[in-house]
């Protein structure tokens, strides 16, 4: 089974994107911060991780940076989940290491799309 | 202390004339005197030697004719000793020798020998030739040329000299006497006056100069006067001052704690720009976050993905969805402007592929456009490619042109052109809506100004849409205009340069 | 200051320049009088001449006679008799230098001829001249000249016309003649007037009159015009031509008709000459016409030839009655003797 690692703090945000994935046939675990977000992704090296870029302790686009450090999670796809507020960054997303993006509020087909294109 | 006056130029000219004049005398007077001496010297030789000739045939004829031979010699020696002759040779009728004289130890080169025929009662009893010296001649000239050039060389050094003096008595000394005068002359000592007493220019010029002087001093005199009273003004101008002068100082004092507070107020007003700015994008986020569960959720229901649901259920989630969304758009178009009027709204500068935007904005818009049941054609020009700009910013406002073009249009079409003109990008949307009254072009950019009240999915008809499209494109360097007919339709442009 | 020195210097220039000029002018003048070299007519041989003619007629005659003839001539001049002692004690002791003579003494070519020492030559001018004139092939004369008397005329008015005249009280003291041991004229007057007027005559003259004697014709040309003497009893016409014609002074000649002693200069060639081929052609050339053209013209003397014409301003030959002696022999025997007694009649004075 697929596993996707979903780093976000919110709570029906979470519940949300687990909904989907799985409803997808995808295995989900969560972090709920920056920090456990880089330690589950060396720890439990998932296919694919969603990151919401608004996180505490560390944002998401430095724990992308943080999990790109780690050799083996070098290539893993990461999608960034941006807020309106924040789109006109798109450099800083794709510079954080990201693969590519979503932005809020989140559209299920258009979720899913994104996340089939890279597992 | 003085100087030592110098007039080095003039001086240095005088000398430097005189010394020309002088040698170009020299040289030109002993060049005519060279040719004229040598010329005349050359004739006079001739004309010597003719008359030596004629002398000395004249002398021989009485010898010869009686065979005096005795004096023959003698003749003929004592014409040796004229330094040009250094042989002669005398001969009878028949050519034979009678005397030959010859100077020894003279070269008897380059010689002018002159044959001369003795005659007698109109018979010829003899001849005579006699050597000039060419060398002798030369050695005059040369000892003469010297002795003129070099006496006229030492003649023209004394006038030259002379010359100089004059000149310099003239013109250089009167000149070193001015300038002395002035020296001694200072804004104490007006009294002085230069002595030059002459009736030439110079002269006028010391007359004038000590004219000049007197009136100087008088004026020097009036202006002392003056400047006493001045002072004496001064002193009461002054003491006028001081006190204005403390007014000012108190008027400063109340300046200055007056600035002090406008700073303190303004800087409560940065704070509490700078607050409200925090807080709202704090608020939009809190506000934002719930929306959008809201909107996730009830987008998962509709997609069927929690279950079925029937048409009643569908048709109250969705109006649900659209409210979220609406509001939502409320909240974002609220931040934007904001952001805008606070100044912290940032534009990107990036190349991307304004077809592709466009497309983009096209397909979001086309299934309101199918069902509304309006054409849409689309005309890109073939140089349309890569601009740099903010391409979230562009598609917002193609998206905003293109859904008012939708909502205020019930039949025809929409056509979107887009072309190259003057570096810029120029897009227009045109519909057959409509339209806008004349009277109303003129506001439908300001904020908050809507002229019918029916709801988009957008903003939802708040009328921050062509307010905040039109902050864009002057922010992105570029302008936006209406055209409209009343019930005929619009047409919106706007144009945004290549490069940012 | 600097402006002073400079003009100093100046000044000091321009005196340079002109001292240079004047050295130009003056310098140069030349330190030494080049050598000077005389050549003369290149003659290939020589004739020696002894002869009684002035020296300076004698080199001119000789320069004509060298440039004819490339032959130089070696005069050996003097008066007639001694020249003619030279001659004859070199003839005495062996061997005479001379190759021509020509002296005035008839008597000492007579004398040699009958000696057999003139060489005898035809030369093709004998045929010109008068026979009383030459002795053919052995001499002829070259040169005559006529005795006569002369006087200033400007101081004498009254000059004597006769040899006689001369024995007038009023030329006493005042009488002059040339001195018979060297003048060969002298001697000849005295011959010729002794044997015309007699022994008397030259007694008288000689022991009454006081004449003066002077040694050259010039010098008694010279007294004349002096005034040491009033008249010369003895003075040769040629030297009338010279002072009167020539020189324009105021000596006049006196001609008496009793006749004027003519004098002769023969010239001939000596046997024992060493040069025969050249005196033949000197002895040609003193006979020629040229050669006596030029006698005439340096000397004055009467050219006994009939194609050169007279002098104008003293008698022709012809117009002259000329005194010879008789006996041309014994003219020349009696020289010693006569002359003695010319000088013992001198010695008497009364």
């Amino acid at each position: 089974m697929r596993r996707i690692l979903v780093v976000e703090d919110n709570e029906s945000n979470i519940y949300l994107m687990k909904f989907i994935l799985e409803k997808n046939g995808f295995e989900v675990i969560v972090a709920k911060d920056g920090i456990r977000g880089v330690e589950m992704a060396k720890q439990e090296k998932p296919e694919l991780i969603v990151m919401d870029i608004q996180l505490p302790k560390i944002d998401g686009y430095e724990a992308t940076k943080r999990i790109r450090k780690v050799p083996e999670l070098k290539d893993i796809p990461v999608i960034a989940v941006t807020s309106y507020a924040m789109t006109d960054d798109r450099e800083k997303t794709l510079k954080a290491g990201c693969t590519d993006y979503i932005e809020k509020p989140i559209n299920p087909e258009s979720f899913i799309n994104i996340v089939k294109k890279y597992i | 202390m003085k100087e030592r006056l110098k007039f080095n130029s003039l001086k240095k000219k005088t000398i430097l004339f005189v010394f020309i004049v002088t040698a170009l005398c020299t040289a030109i007077s002993a060049f005519i005197v060279s040719q004229v001496v040598e010329d005349q010297m050359m004739d006079e030789y001739e004309i010597d030697k003719e008359a030596t000739v004629e002398s000395l045939s004249y002398s021989l004829v009485p010898m010869l004719g009686l065979y005096d031979y005795k004096q023959v010699e003698r003749a003929i020696t004592s014409y040796l000793t004229y330094e040009s002759v250094v042989s002669i040779a005398v001969f009878d009728d028949s050519g034979t020798l009678i005397r030959l004289a010859t100077k020894q130890n003279v070269s008897i080169e380059d010689l002018d020998v002159k044959k001369c025929n003795i005659t007698s009662n109109d018979k010829v009893i003899g001849s005579f030739e006699i050597g000039f010296s060419k060398g002798y001649i030369t050695k005059q000239i040369h000892t003469t040329i010297g002795a003129l050039v070099f006496g006229l060389m030492g003649f023209f050094v004394l006038l030259g000299l002379l010359l100089y003096t004059f000149m310099s008595r003239s013109i250089i000394n009167p000149l070193e006497a001015f300038t002395e005068t002035i020296k001694e002359m200072d804004p104490e000592n007006l009294s002085m006056r230069v002595k030059v007493h002459r009736k030439d220019e110079i002269g006028t010029l010391a007359a004038s100069f000590n004219q000049m002087a007197e009136n100087l001093e008088k004026s020097h005199r009036r202006l002392q006067k003056a400047y006493d009273n001045l002072e004496q003004k001064v002193k009461e101008r002054t003491k006028k001052l001081s006190d204005s002068q403390k007014a000012l100082v108190n008027l400063l004092e109340d300046l200055t704690s007056a600035k002090n507070e406008l700073e303190r107020a303004n800087l409560q007003l940065e704070k509490a720009s700078r607050f409200k700015s925090e807080f709202l994008a704090n608020m939009s986020h809190e506000l934002r976050t719930p929306l959008n569960s809201i909107i996730g959720f009830t987008s998962i229901i509709l997609q069927g993905m929690a279950g079925e649901i029937n048409e009643e259920q569908k048709k109250q989630l969705t109006m649900v969805h659209d409210s979220a969304k609406h509001l939502l758009g409320l909240i974002s178009g609220l931040l934007d402007l904001s952001k805008i009027e606070s100044g912290k709204m940032a534009y990107a500068s990036e190349k991307f592929n304004i077809r592709d935007t466009i497309e983009d904005a096209l397909g979001m818009v086309s299934p309101m456009i199918e069902e509304k049941g309006l054409k849409l054609n689309s005309e890109i020009s073939e140089e349309v490619r890569y601009i740099y700009s903010d391409e979230k910013k562009v598609k917002q406002i193609l998206i905003n042109l293109l859904n008012n073009a939708v909502k205020f249009t019930d039949s025809g079409q929409i056509d979107l052109k887009c072309r190259i003109l003057n570096n810029n990008i120029e897009i227009s949307v045109s519909d057959t809506g409509i339209g806008i009254k004349k009277d109303n072009i003129e506001f439908i950019f300001d904020e908050f100004r809507q002229i019918d009240g029916t709801v988009t999915r957008e903003y939802g008809g708040t009328g921050l849409g062509l307010s905040i499209s039109k902050k864009f494109i002057e922010a992105l360097g570029g302008s936006i205009w209406c055209e409209s007919e009343y019930s005929k339709g619009s047409k919106f442009t706007f144009t945004i340069p290549l490069r940012r | 200051m600097n402006k002073l020195s400079w003009v100093f210097l100046m000044i000091i220039f321009s005196g340079l320049c002109f001292s240079l000029s004047y050295f130009y002018i003056t310098g140069g003048d030349n330190k030494s009088k080049p050598e000077i070299v005389v050549e003369t007519t290149p003659t290939t041989s020589t004739v020696t001449w002894y002869t009684s003619v002035p020296q300076r007629h004698a080199e001119r005659i000789a320069n004509a006679f060298r440039i004819e003839t490339g032959i130089d001539v070696n005069i050996v001049r003097n008066s007639t008799f001694i020249v003619r002692e030279k001659l004859m004690s070199e003839i005495k002791n062996g061997k005479t230098e001379a190759d021509v003579i020509t002296i005035a003494d008839i008597g000492t070519f007579i004398e040699l001829k009958n000696r057999g020492l003139l060489m005898e030559y035809d030369s093709p001018h004998y045929k010109d001249y008068p026979k009383e004139y030459k002795d053919e092939g052995y001499w002829a004369v070259y040169a005559a000249f006529g005795i006569c008397m002369a006087h200033d005329e400007i101081r004498i008015e009254n000059p004597p016309q006769h040899w006689t005249d001369l024995l007038d009280e009023r030329w006493r003291g005042r009488i002059g003649l040339e001195d018979i041991n060297t003048a060969g004229s002298q001697y000849g007057q005295y011959y010729i007037l002794r044997e015309e007027l007699g022994v008397e005559f030259w007694k008288d003259l000689l022991s009454l009159q006081e004449p003066k004697i002077y040694y050259r014709t010039e010098e008694l040309a010279n007294a004349l015009l002096e005034g040491e003497i009033d008249i010369a009893a003895e003075f040769s016409i040629h030297i009338v031509y010279s002072y009167s014609i020539k020189k324009e002074t105021p000596i006049k000649g006196i001609y008496p008709e009793e006749g004027i002693p003519l004098i002769f200069n023969p010239v001939a060639i000596i046997n024992q000459t060493d040069h025969p081929e050249e005196a033949k052609m000197f002895l040609d050339f003193l006979l020629s016409q040229k050669g006596q053209e030029l006698m005439q013209g340096l000397t004055y003397k009467y050219s006994v030839l009939e194609s050169i014409s007279h002098l104008e301003g003293i008698p022709s030959l012809d117009e002259l009655h000329i005194l010879q002696p008789k006996n041309a022999t014994n003219y020349a025997r009696k020289r010693d003797e006569y002359i003695y007694e010319f000088n013992s009649f001198l010695e008497e004075k009364q």
